[in-house]
């Protein structure tokens, strides 16, 4: 806490020299993702969002569920950053992963995406580890309609090869995703629905040899024909695809949404519903070291609105209710999760604005609850939360921002605090610095362990050998971002700044991963270990140039080092890549034509817990894979052409991913990413 | 480890760059009024010329080709279609029949003697039907692929125009399917209805 009130001072001290200029307004601690840069950027599924959030270091085994470090808020290992959709809490969380494809929405009606890479107060939630908020688009005046399709195909085929001894694996297609959404817009209100359907195959080689055998495949061979299934997929449409054979390795989902929203003179009121069934998903359980296949359901179901209280004061609520099940699918080692985790969150808060300041207040309940077969000491706990923040200038240049909220459980209480100093040094010139200190309870991760010594018996069932040293505390986290953004010409804008931080008192999971040769899989006891102390240090730099209205370009960079820490610390973030650059342009020759292109360096990273399965090889089918813990640098090219068409009412996308065709990879035991072509198809109507 | 040469990307980037699309071309000209005005429409005999491995197996047959293509805001687009039949020379691989439908851009030149030429480069997909089932009982198989195709054409008649064309194909089958063709044709030039126009435009 005392280097927190030093580095708060320090804050105040910055702030003295200051020049009489407005502020731009412009958000300096969270980065937003326009619907016109996610339209143009080659995206397919909403989880390819955070292939744009270049503060992320973003990593994925199957290319369907991806793990994402926050801009140094945490590693891979811990996936609680929060995901939010209009303002309510989603819960896709499942014990180590956060997948975002799992949501309800469809990536056409997102409108835009706020990302927020420093710990601050967003809607009721603390993000120190990170936050990302999908704003969806409201239906326009009067009916309106949208449609897509989207298939890719990833190269690699044997083609006329297969009859021969140079036969190999088939590759499978990508998708067919389809999603539809009607909606209709009044003055006042708005009604919208959408339903999408979803197809993901896990058979890349590093995976498809237990993938396959888990599923109990009568044949290895006949996992590689596609064509036994295809056949059957081509004689059905794109949502009857619903009943494919039962030892494909591939996850069939479907989703449905709707939501409304109301605006009177006294506020408005929005209900969201929501609901994702995902046949045979391949979830990543790091204890077992594998994949395993389980039939998924997420239903949401929320309400949140504004009342105006007269003046600049408003109240904002928010109920939201969540149940995230894993139902058994049939396999091989007879793996059922029986879990099925309820969230209901109460959210209040005021808003009061007051000249140049702004104070908001609330507070908050949230309850989990486990449903399980497995008798747990208590299936549930609750934490409250209260927290405000105070937003103002005390001087013309400067807006300063300060925020406080505590979470209590029934165990303790965690406080967090942030302070942020806005200086606009200039017209063109903006200083910010942004401190936080935070404490998290372990009950807040909501994490496996945390249910295990409730009495979640899954690991003892499944002889998965664990041991936890010392008791689990409140860890701490201390952060500081300094950000200088300039606006060098009114077309060139630059940001940069370091970022250091330090975390005390966390746990890790560490394991150390023994290949399985009959299984192709991985094995290995867990450890949850203590970590005392290890800081971070990192810088981010963005420079994004407008050549003309019709050509842009953009260069992000990022570096993170873990410069101080113990031995497992250091190796836990040795995973992240320590350099990744990004450089994207957009051309638009035409209105209704555009090419985009995406050059990505990403370094090599180390995973420590994967050092034991190095030069071991997986052979089916005469493909053979070898593994490594350590994941080789890479230097991708994605370019993607869309053309409108119509009077801007379709749309097709041609996308190629990884056009060097570059042997790349995000994870030692995960699908190496070959040259793919995606094509999308999306129609927009409306009675405008 | 680049696991193989990035052919028709450095092919696109050399193009966009020599035709001006990048940075510094003039908006308006890159903006060319003149998009989807017209259509031309050929057809052509085709043979495939080259000798490599995948002939070892198979022995190219008759082929046939048809492509139709429309000025863009820059350059041209064209969309082809060719059917090229294979017959094995080995037992124990079977006849097929080669169906690529591409998607591609590229760039008129005007020439000397009336000429006209024609370079541009396209994506597609090869579908192979096979006159034999594999052990899954499946008689297909699809697979993208890349071509680099350059044309010659001479007006003959009004708006026919003969043309003679080479053509550089890559399927991306694990194991690389190289095809050069050569073909001759005709093609016609139209004008497109104001309707197909708006809609493309």
């Amino acid at each position: 806490m005392r280097l927190f009130h030093i580095c708060l001072f320090l804050t105040l001290v910055l702030s003295l020299p200051c020049t009489a200029f407005p502020d731009d307004g412009t958000p300096h601690d969270r980065d937003v993702l326009t619907a016109k840069e996610i339209q143009r950027a080659g995206l397919t599924r909403l989880g390819d969002i955070l292939l744009l959030a270049d503060k992320w270091n973003i990593c994925t085994i199957d290319g369907f569920s991806w793990q994402a470090s926050p801009n140094g808020l945490s590693s891979f290992r811990g996936q609680t950053w929060v995901v939010m959709v209009d303002g309510q809490r989603m819960n896709p969380n499942l014990y180590d992963s956060n997948n975002l494809n799992l949501l309800p929405i469809v990536l056409d009606e997102v409108d835009s995406v706020e990302i927020v890479s420093s710990p601050r107060i967003h809607h009721g939630e603390f993000t120190e580890r990170g936050l990302i908020h999908i704003y969806t688009r409201k239906p326009a005046p009067g009916v309106s309609f949208r449609g897509s399709v989207m298939g890719g195909n990833e190269t690699g085929d044997p083609g006329p090869y297969r009859y021969t001894e140079y036969s190999s694996p088939n590759v499978d297609f990508i998708g067919p995703d389809a999603t539809l959404t009607m909606g209709y817009g009044s003055r006042n209100w708005y009604v919208q629905g959408n339903v999408a359907t979803q197809v993901h195959f896990f058979r890349d080689p590093a995976m498809v040899a237990r993938n396959s055998r888990i599923l109990k495949a009568p044949d290895s061979r006949a996992l590689f024909d596609r064509s036994v299934s295809t056949t059957r997929y081509e004689t059905l449409s794109f949502l009857g695809r619903l009943g494919f054979d039962d030892v494909w390795p591939g996850m069939r989902r479907v989703a449905s949404s709707f939501k409304a929203g109301i605006t009177t003179s006294r506020g408005k009121h929005e209900p969201f519903v929501g609901y994702s069934f995902a046949r045979r998903y391949f979830l990543f359980f790091k204890p077992f070291g594998r994949e395993i296949p389980v039939d998924h359901r997420l239903a949401h179901i929320g309400q949140s609105g504004t009342v105006l209280l007269g003046g600049d004061a408003a109240l904002t609520y928010r109920l939201t209710y969540s149940d995230n099940q894993l139902d058994k699918y049939p396999n091989a080692l007879d793996v059922d999760f029986d879990w099925r985790i309820k969230l209901f969150s109460a959210n209040i808060e005021s808003d009061f604005k007051l000249k140049a300041h702004r104070s908001t207040a609330g507070i908050e309940f949230k309850r989990f609850s486990l449903d399980t077969s497995y008798p747990l000491a208590d299936d549930a706990f609750d934490i409250l939360k209260a927290y405000g923040s105070l937003s103002h200038s005390p001087f013309e240049s400067v807006r300063q921002t300060y925020g406080v909220l505590a979470a209590s459980t029934d165990d303790g209480t965690a406080v967090k605090t942030f302070a942020s100093n806005n200086w606009n040094m200039n017209k063109r010139n903006v200083l910010t610095t942004h401190l936080s200190f935070s404490q998290r309870l372990f009950e807040e991760d909501n994490s496996i362990w945390f249910w295990t010594a409730r009495g979640y018996d899954l690991l003892n069932d499944q002889g998965v050998v664990y041991s936890i040293a010392g008791e689990f505390d409140k860890s701490e986290q201390f952060t500081v971002d300094i950000t200088w953004k300039s606006h060098l010409t009114s077309d060139i804008q630059i940001e940069t700044g370091p970022l250091y931080r330090r975390f005390e008192d966390t746990y890790v999971e560490q394991q150390s991963f023994q290949f399985d040769p009959q299984e192709c899989s991985f094995d290995s006891p867990v450890q949850i270990l203590p970590v005392k102390e290890g800081q971070l240090f990192g810088a981010n730099l963005s420079i994004q140039h407008h050549l003309s209205p019709r050509l842009f370009h953009q260069l992000r960079y990022g570096y993170r080092h873990a410069f101080s820490g113990d031995e497992v610390f250091k190796g836990i973030w040795h995973s992240i890549p320590k350099h990744k650059a990004t450089y994207r342009f957009a051309y638009a020759p035409d209105r209704n034509f555009r090419i985009w292109g995406a050059l990505s360096y990403t370094s090599s990273s180390k995973w420590e817990e994967y050092r034991n399965i190095d030069g071991q090889s997986c052979a089916l089918a005469g493909e053979a894979v070898t593994y490594s813990s350590t994941v080789k640098s890479s230097t991708i090219l994605d370019l993607q052409i869309q053309k409108w068409f119509w009077k801007r009412k379709l749309r097709g996308d041609f996308l190629c991913r990884n056009a060097w065709n570059e042997e790349f990879r995000y994870h030692p035991i995960g699908a190496t990413f070959d040259l793919s072509f995606y094509f999308q198809l999306k129609i927009l109507v409306d009675s405008r | 480890m680049i696991r193989k040469p990035p052919f028709f990307i450095s092919l696109f980037c050399a193009m966009l760059t020599a035709s001006g699309m990048l940075p510094g071309v003039n908006p308006a000209q890159a903006g060319d009024a003149k998009a989807f005005d017209s259509l031309e429409a050929g057809l052509g005999y085709v043979v495939n010329t080259n000798r490599n491995d995948f002939h070892a197996r198979w022995k190219p047959q008759w082929g046939a080709e048809g492509f139709i293509q429309t000025p863009f805001y820059y350059g041209d687009v064209q969309v082809g279609i060719r059917v090229v039949s294979y017959s094995r020379r080995i037992d124990g691989v079977p006849d097929f029949h080669s169906l690529f439908v591409s998607v591609g851009w590229g760039k008129r030149w005007d020439l000397p003697y009336n000429l006209e030429g024609f370079v541009g480069f396209s994506v597609g997909s090869d579908q192979m039907i096979f006159e034999e089932e594999d052990l899954s009982g499946s008689k297909l198989e699809t697979e993208s692929g890349t071509s680099f195709n350059a044309r010659l054409s001479y007006p003959i008649y009004g708006k026919w125009a003969f043309n003679m064309s080479g053509n550089y194909t890559v399927i991306l089958t694990q194991r690389r399917i190289k095809l050069a063709f050569l073909s001759a044709g005709i093609s016609r030039s139209f004008s497109l209805p104001d309707w197909i126009k708006e809609f493309l435009r």
